[in-house]
């Protein structure tokens, strides 16, 4: 059967399948199922495995918990409900978890006063609730007084897994539930949360379902199968699909404030701005805003605030806030007491917000999956639209959001992403895994293949995590370390090894990095906020930076504080390598560039295109001729790149250095991967360093002479691309700090041990010195090796990038190339907004020997002067 | 190597003065203490520090002073320590002379010491006109010229495009030369942002009046780091 598309019940088969108790109360409050319920709820009462995608406030919630209850009310009403967990839920957000526990209380309670109406006993049904926040003493309860339904978060159901005495009570789960799986199947969390979930099953000693709810998500089979997860055989067990996204209507409109995107001031642009959301503010009931950055997030709330006075009650939301505060806003918003929220993407997930009518997107939000995501954020119940407004400041926006918007409608999907078998998250169930047992390494081998991200590990690269854990760096016997684990080939075993095992790994699961930040603070002592470690780090004194809007001249640091100056009105010298931006998607830019090419087949008729973007796109007027301007003056200055060209742009920068523009539009993070091999190889022509800034619509190569178009050709090859660009990778800082990240996400550096948190690694290491030892010792080390794939894979796309150079390649695409004498107009932004990195291609012996050079130089002219 | 004033700076950190070697600061046992605080990373430095001494011994020196810090941990010998410590200093007694100074993680080095009667360990040692002592205490010297470590000194630099690179250097300031860190596990002092001098006897010296000798394959002269600052890298 595998995986299958389920279909819709009709009300009577639903109702069939549910206790009398049950069926009247149902009856008595909704009357009628809704699309989700009635795929859904009779698969599970079928113990049939499930995947629901559907928008809010469809009764998604109850359509996997109905017949999880129902089974809970008929043991109660035969007093045979047992003191162990019956049904799991898991959600990634703390605050949905106790919002799920609240919205099952009231109707159990409803149901209660039925069944005492009716005359009938019931025994109790409890709920409980375990996050990091969850007390000792509400554990101990639920130790004594077991939950039969069980709300937690997959960091939390990793530690109870390793458990000896609670993990028992999970031994015969009749439903797990993991909500939002959208959102975890992505990332990280997810990976972990699979490998919980396998590790769970193992314990089964009856059948457990599982459901997952999700948004609108595309590939669906590909989220069903890592909901479900495989067999022995590697074959994916059952799932049914129960796709319900097209049951809720949505409008989404994009609008520009001004007229002329380009001449307009920055001041009256922004006034413009706020004016039109103000506007669109009063005329709803409820707005939620989404800015995508923190800091934009609070400036359009100060904004706002002033705009609108205290009329209305604006309020912001975003992770930098306290817990207490955004918990304040949640519930001001689900009791409609707002008037409007603004928020970074922070509610883009989870608790239900209630009376939303419209959602403004500032700027756009970069995939159309998300977009769908926010815009369904409004429109309550089922049958009211979802109406989302995009807000855009420049032509660049305009154009992505046109695209975006028109994707939206048709429901054209970006794919999701699954990450494939991060090493530095097996390294901490393994470790989990230890302190069960000992184990037979087949059988956990096994165990973790058949989970979906892992599906494909080979045994030797489970061998490489183990005999890592097991305190082994390398072949040599004597680069061994204290291990965690015991692992004997001989055997064929391994198992926990010393009493420090247990707290480490309750102390330092998880996977989401933490940032360590430190304070800026004036010479006079005055704190302006902070920044993060890493950034600090990368200072030298005399750079000025940008904090809170304001820019600073870095002086110099004391032990976690930097201290500097006021810098007003000068240019930021270092580069923004931190970005908050949200990356353009493959498929998103992948449509960008068809539509270009549409713009430049129809740019002879103004009239023909006009109309075409204002039926098709639905674009206002003014919106479809900003558009008509924005292409026309690329093709009189230079020309129009399409998705069947690549269009490279020469020109000699204000300080005379070599630019060269690609107009790639294939989403950022497969750029990102172009444009370091392209730097890496331009870079071994040259034999000089080589400047990269990476933006949505392509990327730039800033050299510091000149290079062929010939040779630019020469150098758009798949050939040995993965190699060029792990070459490219390690001359760059991104490895640097993703390296830090996955040595503490395979317990290599530890965040927390004995109670002390890394002072030493802080003080007197850095990732720079500590990856240096590893490379040497063992280069195919498997934290080393899990932070190149996470830079390759995750954060950059190298396979859809070697796609897009394929058709290069292959003709399909063609290589187009222009001298021009300064930027085009598809090129500003891209020059001005771009993260930069850098491709070192001059070691360390060459720069120190300049820098002598140099010196010699200024001493010679100081000395002669 | 570099020749300034009457001694050789060498790109394996030491200070060649008549026939004796001069280093500081290997901190053996550091893998150890970076375990004990949830950092597992297998010893290697031991093997990195006996790669350099060979080829500094093979220079043809007779002896041998390690200026202060041999070991790491302040408060015990550890395991770990105790024998890297030992077979660092077998290797070095069938070799050269040695003389260690104390620096102020070697409180415990004596009971190692024990089994090597023929190393010599000093508060201080007179060689010419130099005396040479670790710097983290303040000691009556009759001597003009001092050479010191206890300041791991390294400078940090950031090239236009961006990159970062950081090198250990030596320091001359007011007659005074300053050893970098031996180890090659300590990331150093980036001179360019320190905003004094550890040492006690350094107390009255600018940072900015430092001579900086960089190292990387050969010891370069970069000038004062006030030049530095001023070259603005």
């Amino acid at each position: 059967m595998a995986v299958i598309r389920g279909k819709e019940y009709g009300e009577e088969e639903v109702y069939n399948h549910l206790d009398d108790l049950i069926r009247r109360w149902f009856r008595e409050k909704y009357g009628r199922f809704t699309p989700p319920q009635k795929y859904a709820i009779v698969e599970t009462a079928r113990k049939n495995n499930i995947l629901i995608t559907s928008p809010t406030g469809s009764g998604k919630t109850l359509s996997a918990f109905l017949a999880a209850i129902n089974r809970l009310i008929i043991l109660a009403r035969e007093n045979k409900l047992e003191d162990r967990v019956y049904v799991l839920y898991v959600s990634p957000l703390k605050a949905l978890n106790n919002d799920i526990k609240r919205n099952l209380e009231q109707p159990l309670r409803e149901i209660y006063s039925l069944a005492e109406e009716e005359g009938i006993e019931l025994q109790e049904i409890r709920l409980g609730v375990r996050t990091g926040d969850t007390d000792q003493s509400e554990r101990q309860n639920q130790m004594k007084n077991p939950p039969h339904i069980f709300i937690t978060t997959p960091e939390s159901l990793a530690i109870i897994l390793s458990t000896p005495k609670f993990s028992k009570l999970l031994e015969r789960i009749d439903y797990l539930i993991i909500d939002e799986i959208h959102s975890l199947a992505e990332n990280k969390r997810g990976t972990h949360l699979s490998l919980s979930v396998e590790r769970l099953e193992k314990r089964q000693k009856g059948r457990m379902v599982r459901i997952g709810l999700s948004a609108t998500i595309h590939p669906v089979e590909e989220v069903a199968k890592f909901l479900v997860g495989f067999d022995d055989d590697g074959k994916e067990r059952d799932c049914v699909i129960a796709d319900v996204a097209y049951a809720k209507e949505i409008e989404i409109k994009v609008l520009s404030p001004v007229d002329d995107m380009i001449y307009t001031p920055s001041e009256e642009m922004s006034d413009r701005m706020y004016r039109e959301i103000a506007r669109l503010i009063k005329q709803a009931r409820t707005t939620l805003i989404f800015t995508n950055t923190r800091s934009a997030t609070e400036r359009v709330v100060y904004n706002l605030k002033k705009r609108l006075g205290d009329e209305y009650v604006i309020g912001a939301h975003h992770s930098s806030l306290s817990k207490q505060t955004r918990l304040d806003v949640e519930e001001k918003l689900k009791k409609g007491e707002m008037k409007c929220v603004v928020c970074s993407t922070s509610l883009e997930l989870g608790i239900d917000v209630g009376y939303i009518d419209q959602v403004i997107l500032l700027g756009s939000p970069k995939s159309i999956s998300r977009a769908l995501q926010r815009v369904g954020r409004s429109g309550h119940r089922l049958h009211d639209r979802s109406i989302g407004k995009i807000i855009v400041l420049d032509q660049d926006d305009l154009v992505e959001c046109t695209v975006l918007a028109k994707e939206a409608l048709d429901r054209n999907l970006d794919r999701i992403r699954i990450p494939e078998k991060p090493l530095d998250v097996l390294v901490q169930h393994i470790l989990g895994m230890a302190l069960e047992k000992v184990w037979k390494i087949e059988d956990a081998y096994r165990l973790i293949k058949r989970s979906y991200p892992y599906r494909n590990l080979t045994m030797e690269e489970f061998l490489s995590v183990l005999r890592y854990l097991s305190g082994h760096y390398s072949e040599l016997e004597k680069k061994r370390v204290y291990g965690k684990i015991w692992l004997d080939l001989d055997s064929g075993e391994f198992g926990k090894r010393g009493r420090m095992a247990r707290p480490i790994y309750y102390l330092n699961i998880g996977v989401i990095p933490d940032e360590v930040s430190v304070r800026v603070v004036t010479k006079g002592g005055k704190r302006l906020g902070k920044v993060e470690e890493e950034f600090a780090e990368r200072l030298i004194p005399g750079d000025i930076f940008v904090l809170g809007g304001k820019t600073y001249r870095f002086l110099g640091s004391k032990g976690m504080r930097i201290i500097v100056e006021e810098a007003e009105g000068e240019r930021p010298t270092v580069p923004s390598w931190f970005s908050e931006q949200l990356p353009l998607s493959y498929d998103l830019g992948m449509k960008i560039m068809e539509f270009r090419g549409k713009m430049k087949e129809m740019l002879d008729d103004e009239e023909a295109l006009l109309r075409y973007l204002i039926e098709e796109y639905h674009a206002e007027r003014k919106t479809a001729e900003a558009i008509y301007n924005y292409f026309y003056e690329q093709e009189m200055f230079s020309e129009i790149p399409t998705e069947k060209t690549l269009l490279v742009e020469h020109f000699i920068d204000d300080r005379s250095r070599h630019s060269y523009v690609f107009h790639a539009v294939v989403g950022r993070r497969a750029s990102s991967a172009i444009a370091r091999v392209l730097a890496y190889r331009a870079g071994r022509i040259t034999g000089r360093n080589v400047g990269v800034v990476i933006g949505d619509n392509g990327f730039v190569l800033t050299l510091s002479e000149e290079i062929s178009p010939h040779e630019i050709a020469s150098i758009l090859q798949t050939d040995n691309f993965r190699e060029d660009l792990k070459q490219a990778i390690e001359k760059t800082e991104i490895l640097k700090r993703r390296f830090r990240h996955v040595s503490v996400r395979s317990l290599l550096v530890l965040r927390n041990y004995l109670g002390r948190e890394k002072s030493v690694w802080r003080q007197q290491m850095d990732s720079e010195t500590l990856m240096g030892i590893i490379k040497k010792l063992d280069p195919e080390f498997p934290v080393l090796r899990e932070a190149y794939r996470e830079i390759m894979e995750d954060s950059m796309e190298v396979d859809n990038a070697m796609h897009y150079l394929e058709k290069i390649e292959e003709g399909e695409t063609e290589f187009r190339f222009v001298d021009l004498p300064s930027p085009s107009p598809f090129s500003f932004n891209l020059i001005a907004l771009g993260e930069s990195d850098i491709v070192l291609m001059e070691d360390r012996k060459a720069f120190i020997q300049k820098l002598h050079a140099r010196v010699l130089e200024a001493i010679k002219n100081a000395e002669s002067g | 190597m570099l020749k300034v004033d009457d001694v050789l700076l060498t790109p394996q950190k030491a200070i060649i003065l008549e026939d004796r070697a001069i280093i500081s600061d290997i901190h053996l046992g550091f893998e150890n203490v970076l375990q004990n605080s949830g950092i597992s990373i297998p010893e290697v430095q031991l093997e990195d520090v006996i790669e350099n001494l060979e080829v500094l011994i093979s220079h043809g020196i007779e002896e041998l002073i390690i200026n202060g810090d041999v070991k790491h941990e302040f408060s015990q010998n550890l395991p770990g320590e105790w024998k890297d410590v030992v077979r660092l200093l077998e290797f070095l007694d069938e070799r050269v002379k040695v003389c260690i100074i104390r620096g102020n993680h070697d409180n415990f080095l004596p009971t190692i010491l024990r089994k090597f009667p023929g190393i010599k360990f000093e508060e201080m040692l007179m060689v010419g006109d130099y005396a040479i002592l670790h710097g983290h205490r303040n000691i009556e010297i009759n001597a003009g010229k001092l050479i010191l470590g206890h300041e791991h000194p390294s400078v940090k630099f950031r090239d236009s495009v961006g990159g970062v690179y950081r090198y250990p250097c030596f320091l001359r300031i007011d007659g005074i030369f300053v050893l970098p860190a031996f180890s090659p596990l300590m990331k150093g002092t980036d001179m360019l942002t320190a905003t004094g001098f550890l040492s006690p006897l350094l107390k009255d010296s600018r940072v900015e009046d430092a001579e900086v000798y960089a190292i990387e394959d050969k010891v370069m002269y970069l000038g004062k780091i006030s030049d530095l600052k001023r070259l603005g890298v």
